[in-house]
Order: C-alpha cells, then sequence, then structure tokens
C-alpha cells in the first residue's frame, strides 16, 4: 500500500515538472493550435494544388498577433542586410499598424567576423526547420540558407504563386517574368527571388570569331559545346578550350544533361554502373588529356571560354568594355531542357504556411517586390557589393537609366568608357532569356558522384570501379 | 518505530533519485512516446491519425531493409566473436603470466581514446590512399577498397572488438575469479580433464556474467554507428549502410514519419531480444538453485 502510494508520488512529480518545464512551449502550441484549427481550413485551401480560386474568402482577422495594438510579423533573414532594414523602416512608415520584427543572424560584408559562421549557420538551420515543422517559426523568411525542397514536401510554405493570380493588385509583367516562371517546385512557386545573379561564358570575341566555327549559343546544348571547342582547338592557336575547375563539376554538368536517363526518382532505381556513364567520365578524362578543358586558370589568353557570372548592371558594363574584349555569353543547357540562359537567385523570400498573418505577411512580401523599395544604384556604397539584378522590371530601369546619365564609368582596370544604350539592350536580352536556375549547392547525387570521380580523374581507380561505387550510393539514397 | 524510519529512508531515496528519474523522463520517455504518437499521424503539425500506413511505407523502402539486414548482420557476427575473443584472453590473463598488469591495461585502453583520435587514426590505416594499402603494395598485392567495399563490414567488426574487448574481459574476469578453487580441486582429484573442466566447471559458473556480457556486447554493437558516421559520412557503401543511418538521413530530409516508425521499430526489436535473454537466464538462474 505505502509502495503504491509512493510510486504513484514519483510519477505524478516526473510529468508534473515536464509539464511545467514545457509551459511556455505548450501555451504557445495551444494557442497556435486554435489559430491553426481556424486557419486550417485556409491552409488546406491553399496548398491544394490549383484548386485555390478565391482569397477574398480568407478573412479570418489578423488581430490574432499582435502587441500594443500593432499585428506583428516577424520576418528572419541569415544574413544582415540593407535593403530589409530600409523595407522594415519604409513599410512601418506608411502602415502604423503594422510592426515587423526582423532578425538576422550574421553580418555580412569584408569586415564581419567570419569565424564561427558554420556554428551559427548550423543552428539557424536547425532551429528554424524545427520552428516550421512544429508549426510555429517566422511568418515571412529568406530562403536561400534554408532547404526550400524539404520544406515544400512538408507543406510549410505558402504557394505565393496561387497569391499572385488571384491578386488583382498584383502585375506580372512588372518584373522578369522568364525568373517567375522558372522559379517552381512541384509546379507552383514557393519563393521568390527579389534579385538574381546571371551565369554564363566569357570569351575574347575576337579570337573566337577568328576560329570561324560557326555556334548558336542562344541554343546550344552540352554535347554542341563539346564539338565546338573540339574544333577551336584544332583550328585556332589558343591551348584549351575552356577552363573547368574541376573534372567533377564538368561531369556533374553533362549528367544534369541526361539526368532522367541515370535518375528515375519515381521508380527508384540508378543507372550509372552503365555503358552510358562510363562513357561520359571516359569523356571528361579525354578532354583534360587533350587539352580541350584545363583546371589550371589560364586566363582569357589559353583558353577560349569561361565560366562567368554577372552580379549587376555595372560588373555587366565593366566587363564588356575591358580591355580584353570580351563577350558574354550564354551557357550550354543540358540536352533535356530547353534552351535559354541560366541565373541564380538571391534573397528569396517565402511565407510560413501556418503563419497567422498571411494577408499582411503577402502584402509586405509585396512591397519587397515593389519599386518603392527598389534602389537607384547597383552597387552599394558602403560596402561596395553588388546587388544582383531586381525581379522588378521597373527598378531595373532604374538603374540602367541612371548609369546612361552619369555617361561615363571606369573598368576593373580603371580605364574610363562610355555607357552606350546598345550595351543595356544586349544585357536587357540576355536578362529576359535566363530560364535556368542554378543551385550553388550541390544535391546530394551531385555531391555523390563528385566525390568518387575525384578517384578516377587522379588516374587512382577504374571507371568500371567509379561507376559501380557511384551506383550503389546513390541506389541507397533513392530507396530511402 | 519501524514505520517511521521507513518513511524518512523512502523520502530521502525520492530525493536522490528524484534528478535522475526527471532527467530520463524528460529527454528519453517523453519525447520517445511522442515519437509514437507521430509515427501514426502524417505530418507533425495538425496531422491526421493514419494508422499504420507509416509503417507500411516504411517496410516498403529498400534502404531501410538493407539497413535492417546490415544491423542485423553486424550484430550477428561480431558479437559471438567478441565474446569468444574476450572469454579467452580473461582466461589467459587469470592465469599466473608475465606483464599480466600492462597487458590488462593495454586492453582497457581503447576505451578511454577519445572518438575523433580513433577515428583520424583509423582513416589513415584503412583510406583507399592509406597505410594499410601501402604495405600490401609494398608486399605486392594490389589494393583493396577498405571503406567502399564488402571489406567494410570486416574493417567495423575489427573497430568493434578492438574497441570493447577490455570492457568484457573485465566482466569476464570478474566472474572467474567468483568461482570458488574448491570446485577446480575437486575436479583434479575426481580426475577431470582440461577439457572437462573447463565446460563443466567454469562455462557453467559463468553463465550470469556470460548474459550480462552478451547485452552489453549488443548494445555496443549499436554503438558502433558513431566511429561509421565520421568515417564514412551520411552515405557510406551499402555494406555498412546502418539503421542509425537511415534515421539520421531522415532527420535532416525532416521526415519525421519515417524517423519515427523506424525508431519505434528499432527499440521493439531490442526490446523482444532483451526481454528473451532475461527470460531464459531467469529460467536457467531457478535451474541452478
Amino acid at each position: 500500500m505505502k509502495k503504491i502510494g509512493l510510486f504513484s508520488l514519483i510519477c505524478m512529480m516526473v510529468f508534473v515538472l515536464a509539464a511545467c518545464s514545457n509551459n511556455t512551449d505548450g501555451e504557445a502550441e495551444s494557442s497556435e493550435n486554435e489559430k491553426a484549427a481556424g486557419s486550417q481550413h485556409q491552409t488546406d485551401k491553399r496548398t491544394d494544388a490549383g484548386k485555390q480560386t478565391d482569397t477574398q474568402t480568407d478573412t479570418e482577422p489578423s488581430s490574432s498577433k499582435t502587441e500594443n495594438g500593432k499585428t506583428v510579423i516577424t520576418f528572419a533573414t541569415f544574413y544582415e542586410n540593407d535593403l530589409f532594414k530600409e523595407a522594415k523602416r519604409k513599410y512601418e512608415a506608411k502602415h502604423p499598424n503594422i510592426e515587423i520584427q526582423l532578425t538576422s543572424q550574421h553580418a555580412s560584408g569584408m569586415d564581419a567576423n567570419w569565424d564561427n559562421w558554420e556554428t551559427i549557420h548550423e543552428q539557424f538551420v536547425k532551429t528554424t526547420n524545427t520552428q516550421m515543422l512544429a508549426g510555429s517559426g517566422p511568418d515571412v523568411l529568406e530562403l536561400d540558407e534554408l532547404p526550400i525542397g524539404q520544406y515544400v514536401n512538408q507543406k510549410v510554405l505558402v504557394n505565393v504563386g496561387e497569391l499572385m493570380e488571384n491578386d488583382p493588385d498584383f502585375h506580372k509583367d512588372q518584373y522578369f517574368v522568364n525568373i517567375l516562371d522558372n522559379f517552381k517546385l512541384n509546379d507552383g512557386t514557393y519563393a521568390i527571388p527579389l534579385q538574381f545573379y546571371l551565369n554564363g561564358f566569357t570569351g575574347v570575341q575576337e579570337d573566337i570569331e577568328q576560329t570561324s566555327v560557326s555556334f548558336n549559343d542562344q541554343s546550344w546544348t552540352w554535347e554542341q559545346f563539346i564539338q565546338v571547342s573540339k574544333e577551336m582547338i584544332n583550328k585556332g592557336d589558343k591551348k584549351h578550350a575552356f577552363e573547368a575547375p574541376t573534372p567533377g563539376g564538368l561531369l556533374n554538368n553533362l549528367v544534369q544533361g541526361r539526368y532522367s536517363e541515370f535518375v528515375d526518382e519515381a521508380n527508384r532505381k540508378a543507372n550509372f554502373d552503365s555503358a552510358a556513364f562510363i562513357g561520359l567520365m571516359k569523356q571528361v578524362q579525354q578532354m583534360l588529356d587533350q587539352g580541350i578543358i584545363t583546371t589550371e586558370g589560364g586566363g582569357a589568353d589559353s583558353t577560349y571560354f569561361r565560366d562567368e557570372i554577372l552580379l549587376s548592371i555595372s560588373d555587366y558594363l565593366r566587363k564588356q568594355n575591358s580591355s580584353y574584349g570580351e563577350k558574354f555569353y550564354i551557357m550550354p543547357h543540358a540536352e533535356e531542357q530547353k534552351a535559354g540562359g541560366h541565373f541564380q537567385a538571391l534573397n528569396m523570400i517565402g511565407i510560413n504556411a501556418h503563419s497567422p498573418v498571411k494577408e499582411e505577411a503577402w502584402d509586405f512580401v509585396k512591397f519587397l517586390m515593389s519599386e518603392e523599395l527598389g534602389q537607384s544604384t547597383d552597387t552599394l556604397m558602403d560596402t561596395g557589393n553588388q546587388t544582383g539584378f531586381p525581379l522588378n522590371r521597373n527598378v531595373y530601369q532604374k538603374q540602367a537609366q541612371n548609369l546612361l546619365q552619369i555617361g561615363k564609368m571606369n573598368d576593373y582596370e580603371g580605364r574610363e568608357f562610355t555607357i552606350t544604350e546598345k550595351d543595356l539592350q544586349s544585357l536587357e536580352s540576355y536578362l529576359t532569356a535566363a530560364v535556368h536556375p542554378i543551385e550553388y549547392k550541390f544535391t546530394l547525387i551531385q555531391e555523390i558522384i563528385y566525390e568518387e570521380s575525384e578517384a578516377f580523374f587522379a588516374g587512382q581507380k577504374s571507371a568500371e570501379d567509379v561507376a559501380k561505387l557511384i551506383q550503389n550510393r546513390v541506389t541507397t539514397y533513392l530507396n530511402e | 518505530m519501524n514505520g517511521k524510519g521507513l518513511r524518512t529512508e523512502w523520502t530521502i531515496a525520492i530525493l536522490f533519485l528524484a534528478p535522475s528519474v526527471i532527467g530520463f523522463a524528460l529527454f528519453y520517455v517523453i519525447p520517445f512516446t511522442v515519437g509514437i504518437f507521430y509515427s501514426m499521424m502524417d505530418s507533425t503539425v495538425n496531422g491526421s491519425f493514419v494508422g499504420f500506413e507509416n509503417y507500411r511505407e516504411l517496410l516498403d523502402s529498400g534502404s531501410f531493409r538493407k539497413a535492417a539486414m546490415n544491423t542485423f548482420v553486424f550484430t550477428g557476427v561480431s558479437v559471438p566473436f567478441l565474446i569468444i575473443l574476450s572469454l579467452l584472453f580473461a582466461l589467459l590473463l587469470n592465469q599466473q603470466l608475465f606483464l599480466r598488469n600492462w597487458l590488462k591495461t593495454s586492453f582497457v585502453l581503447p576505451l578511454v581514446v577519445p572518438v575523433a583520435s580513433i577515428v583520424l587514426f583509423w582513416q589513415i590505416l584503412f583510406d583507399w590512399n592509406g597505410t594499410v594499402n601501402m604495405w600490401l603494395q609494398g608486399i605486392g598485392i594490389d589494393r583493396i577498397d577498405w571503406m567502399k567495399s564488402e571489406w567494410s563490414m570486416g574493417v567495423l567488426t575489427l573497430l568493434y572488438i578492438w574497441k570493447n574487448i577490455g570492457f568484457n574481459i573485465i566482466l569476464f574476469l570478474a566472474g572467474l575469479q567468483n568461482i570458488p578453487q574448491s570446485y577446480y580441486e575437486t575436479a583434479d582429484i575426481e580426475g577431470a580433464g582440461q577439457w572437462h573442466k573447463f565446460t563443466h566447471i567454469t562455462l557453467v559458473y559463468l553463465t550470469p556474467t556470460m548474459f550480462l556480457v552478451l547485452l552489453m556486447s549488443i548494445i555496443n554493437s549499436f554503438r558502433v554507428f558513431r566511429e561509421t558516421y565520421l568515417l564514412a559520412g551520411d552515405y557510406p557503401y551499402d555494406r555498412i549502410y546502418m539503421l542509425q543511418h537511415y534515421m539520421n538521413n531522415m532527420f535532416y530530409s525532416l521526415d519525421m514519419q519515417k524517423l519515427t516508425s523506424a525508431a519505434v521499430l528499432m527499440v521493439g526489436g531490442i526490446l523482444i531480444i532483451v526481454t528473451i535473454m532475461l527470460l531464459v537466464e531467469r529460467r536457467f538462474r531457478n535451474f541452478m538453485e
């Protein structure tokens, strides 16, 4: 009798203490559950694929998240960004009943302290992931450092594509439609890039034209590019056609080109232990041996084409008018994809699907995209950082006009040159042709290919062995 | 008078136990229970009850089955090896031997070496460009890709045995020293041979210790994941892809349903094994007494 009493006392103590420590979370969770229950209806509608027709019925009062009578929107970013700080100021001035809580984890720029980057980064990603999965988390997020694909799978991001379609105040033609339309996942837009860089090749125009090898950089594929490179080497004086920082990287690009041949995600099969893949590896090795590609940075003198990334309008103008006479070319695209250029998204903004203030959040995101915020110059005065090309076409026009008015500029070697309308027009044609988003983070399969092929390119393992290893590891991943 | 004394004793006992029990409940019991609930729902937020759907998906997954098979094979192969080896060494060390203390220390040392050092050293030894391959080339044999072929299981077994043999030797030595010498003397008088003495005295009276060692070894075989992960990363060669790799990867892909179902299955499996072992042990003990 005594023992039973004492045991139940112990159990009660355990539960009470556990409950008490969870109290703050518990309260937040129970109130989240209430809001979630109310907005469950909305959430289901929003994340339903393409069935949403009317946002007007989602008129749940947004005052469920107020402090001092103001509606609060939490906006989480990783890097400090003056653009966002300015956005917060301007938006709060325009809407006095809204308060934006902007948080950042790490300073940006050259003078920041980068020692603890990894720890801070890991903590940020883990905390945000947990919060999003638990149904809380910030209302608006900067998704650059976060796993967007996984968030979409777990349905914690709002399909802003649908919001864009159904909002009469949103005018798609104000923006670079090619960027917006092509930044999709599972046929929905879950992240909006506020800026983007342009990826491509650069090469000395005169030398390239001298070889009189014809090609169309608007539509060439990787296979065609390899052909062109071979012909250029044969006909011209330069030693190499292309500078590939790593053969593994080039191999990855070629695999991307025929992705469905090697990876069948629906049936969870990989096909790397095949003649096709071994052939690709040997092809890259051959190109290395024949000198078509080089891993040493020879610069414009020894290679026809090099990787290039355009960071802003000024960046483009400086590179176009440099003494090398280089021209920007569009990168080859994968066999299976449509023709067009490549871009890298920056400052991607997403809205939390479990946010209690989705309406206000969407309004704020629209403000972020609008020209009220857009900067008139594309290089930040204080840090000298390039800002990328703005998503908003009107902002882009403002920046371009500004530069035209200034008229002259110094290139990267200090030489002055005139800014012409022609230059700006050709840039615009490149911007509107960009349709393929590039991830600067490797996907897992790319990492596996990269790691294992290193041994092959160093001449230590045979192509067949490496292919088997890649097949083995990728199959494990696909079958999970 | 007795009652009052007992009550104070119980209170003191509870007070001492409380921190440990609270910690255990907070960090193990409660999260695991919540995990069991999550494994029956289709989402961690506003999920709906889906019963065993997650388990069905889990068993469908080829990688999960492979991980379970690998874990089973690894435990099934390395634990008997370890027990036999540690028993042999314990028997050796139980006799008067030259350098006995030094030997005992050297067996126990692997337990105190930090994991990072172990991993570093093992990597240098068994990498494709590592020391062992260099020796092999020196004597004219082709290089073996230790960590990326079927040999990887062998490397792990070696690591496991090397790390845990000291602990088991200590346990066996304690067990051996508990057997009264008089039994051996009686057996000598009766004219029993070495083998007879071994099987009918030593093994029989070691059985309780044997159960303990078996249990600890099985648990330690799951612990080898730490070294494996540090050596081979998230997606190692599929021979050493274990259950914990699977669960770790599910955690990183935020797939909480598969993660919790896999954890529940794994705990269930271990519970069954341990329960069977304890039942057999109790039977044996009753038989002994």
